[in-house]
């Protein structure tokens, strides 16, 4: 068993709508419509590395897990920096044995992202992040900015 | 540091002490599994009171590749 990572370049939808389809969930948006798979996957502005910002194991040339991570700009107080929300995570079955889930999530340490975001995690894989050294927040925090004079402009 | 190691391994992946050796890894757990393995990395820093990157954590793939990670981590007690 070779299993290596990578990320998925562009040319290569049919092999992941066909492993989302198959393992991830039947007729899947993403499965059906190729054009919402792109816009938000098919991020040249926001990813540094080339073709879809989507992460691949393969077993031998085999696909046997993705990871799909969807880029966004990161804005910490007006200091905007790249980041990705991840998405889509299934390892086959077969091969969920060892640590390939684990060395598929480490493909999104690579680049130089600001921040990593898993939304609306499942309690069981807390633990996960958090030996990641990942921060486990009990709620999205949500800022409000009052600009001033938008008052006016809505009127 | 191997035997509470051991026993660290076979209470995380829920197989009988004495089936692990040193040369324990995911090819001879059935168990060992991304998710046990983070379990693992958690239960070792609790017990030896060290932490690891998320790169040597990727690496801790035996039982005698954690001992060596963890002994090199761990500070060196000098008798008084």
């Amino acid at each position: 068993m070779a299993v290596t990572f990578r990320y998925a370049r562009i040319d290569e939808y049919p092999q992941i709508a066909s492993f989302l389809n198959e393992y991830w969930a039947n007729n899947h948006v993403y499965v059906r419509d190729k054009p919402l798979f792109d816009w938000t996957f098919n991020s040249p502005q926001l990813w540094p590395e080339s073709g879809y910002c989507f992460a691949m194991a393969e077993d031998n040339g085999e696909l046997i897990g993705i990871l799909g991570g969807i880029p966004f700009v990161f804005n910490t107080f007006g200091k905007a920096d790249p980041g990705v929300w991840i998405a889509n995570y299934v390892i086959r079955p077969d091969h969920r044995k060892g640590t390939f889930a684990l060395q598929l999530l480490s493909q999104f340490r690579k680049p130089s992202l600001h921040a990593v975001i898993a939304s609306g995690i499942n309690p069981a894989t807390i633990t996960i992040y958090k030996v990641l050294r990942g921060e486990v927040l009990p709620y999205m925090p949500r800022r409000v900015a009052v600009v001033s004079g938008a008052t006016d402009r809505m009127a | 540091m191997l035997e509470k190691t051991r026993a660290i391994v076979a209470d995380i992946f829920e197989v009988p002490l004495e089936t692990v050796t040193p040369q324990s890894s995911p090819d001879t757990i059935a168990t060992w599994d991304s998710m046990h393995h983070l379990n693992l990395v958690l239960a070792l820093e609790q017990e030896f009171g060290v932490q690891f990157s998320p790169e040597e954590i990727e690496q801790l793939l035996s039982v005698e590749l954690i001992v060596a990670l963890v002994a090199e981590k761990m500070p060196i007690v000098e008798n008084a």
